[in-house]
């Protein structure tokens, strides 16, 4: 898919752990493994800016289009 | 979809319940006539019955006593039991919180493929050989429309599937 989740790289940036932000998220963390090996077929509104409030970044930051 | 569980859960019971009792009267059946059992009563112009255990009262009225009457008597009870148990099964299907699952694709498959297979065939044999004069048309008719609707539920089954688990990829 054109569509990469870099969620990774913006917990790597900011030091925090998977579990934490599903944790804080209130998703599971087997769901936030499914957002960020790109398996998932869409992203909430909701979840997205839940996200970018505790990562404190852009949802661009998250989301970012590939040219396969 | 609460009443629909409360209406289903009802439904399994009653027809789980219904299923063991046609299994045991086929059952029941074949024990009187192996075992010669005094239950079992020799009527006039070879017809028989069979009574309620340990009673005379008739609970079964046989038009001939031959070995292929009783068969095709056991073999129509134990079908209506697999019937039973199947449709059983349907209703247990929508008890649960996920209605859609893979398990209740499989028996609404199981049982519109008895519906329009199995019972049709029976009837149809039953038709040409048998001495009853059951109304094998109507009773065909009955099951090919309950298959189809079961048919048609099995397909709105697989689309709530694949819905579902698309939706449960949208975190």
């Amino acid at each position: 898919m054109p569509i990469v989740v870099n969620v990774d790289v913006m917990l790597a940036k900011r030091k925090m752990q998977s579990k934490e932000l599903a944790d804080r998220l209130g998703i599971t963390p087997a769901n936030l493994s499914i957002l960020k090996t790109g398996k998932a077929k869409g992203v909430r509104f909701d979840t997205l800016e839940a996200i970018c409030k505790i990562l404190n970044c852009q949802p661009g930051d998250i989301l970012e289009y590939v040219e396969e | 979809m609460k009443l629909v569980r409360h209406i289903s859960t009802v439904a399994f019971y009653l027809t789980r319940l219904i299923a063991a009792g046609y299994f045991l009267t086929a059952l029941y059946i074949i024990l009187c006539v192996a075992f010669n059992l005094p239950t079992l009563q020799h009527l006039p112009d070879n017809r028989f019955a069979i009574c309620y255990p340990f009673t005379s009262e008739h609970f079964l009225l046989g038009a001939e006593y031959t070995a292929g009457y009783i068969a095709e008597m056991v073999l129509l009870i134990f079908l209506y039991g697999v019937f039973f148990a199947l449709l059983s099964n349907v209703f247990k299907s929508f008890r649960p919180q996920k209605i859609f699952t893979i398990q209740g694709i499989r028996h609404l498959q199981w049982f519109y493929l008895i519906n329009l297979l199995l019972f049709p065939l029976v009837f149809l044999i039953l038709g040409i050989y048998s001495i009853e004069d059951y109304p094998y048309v109507a009773m065909i008719t009955a099951h090919c429309i309950m298959g189809i609707f079961a048919l048609f539920i099995a397909a709105i089954f697989e689309q709530g599937v694949n819905l579902q688990n698309d939706q449960d990829l949208i975190i």
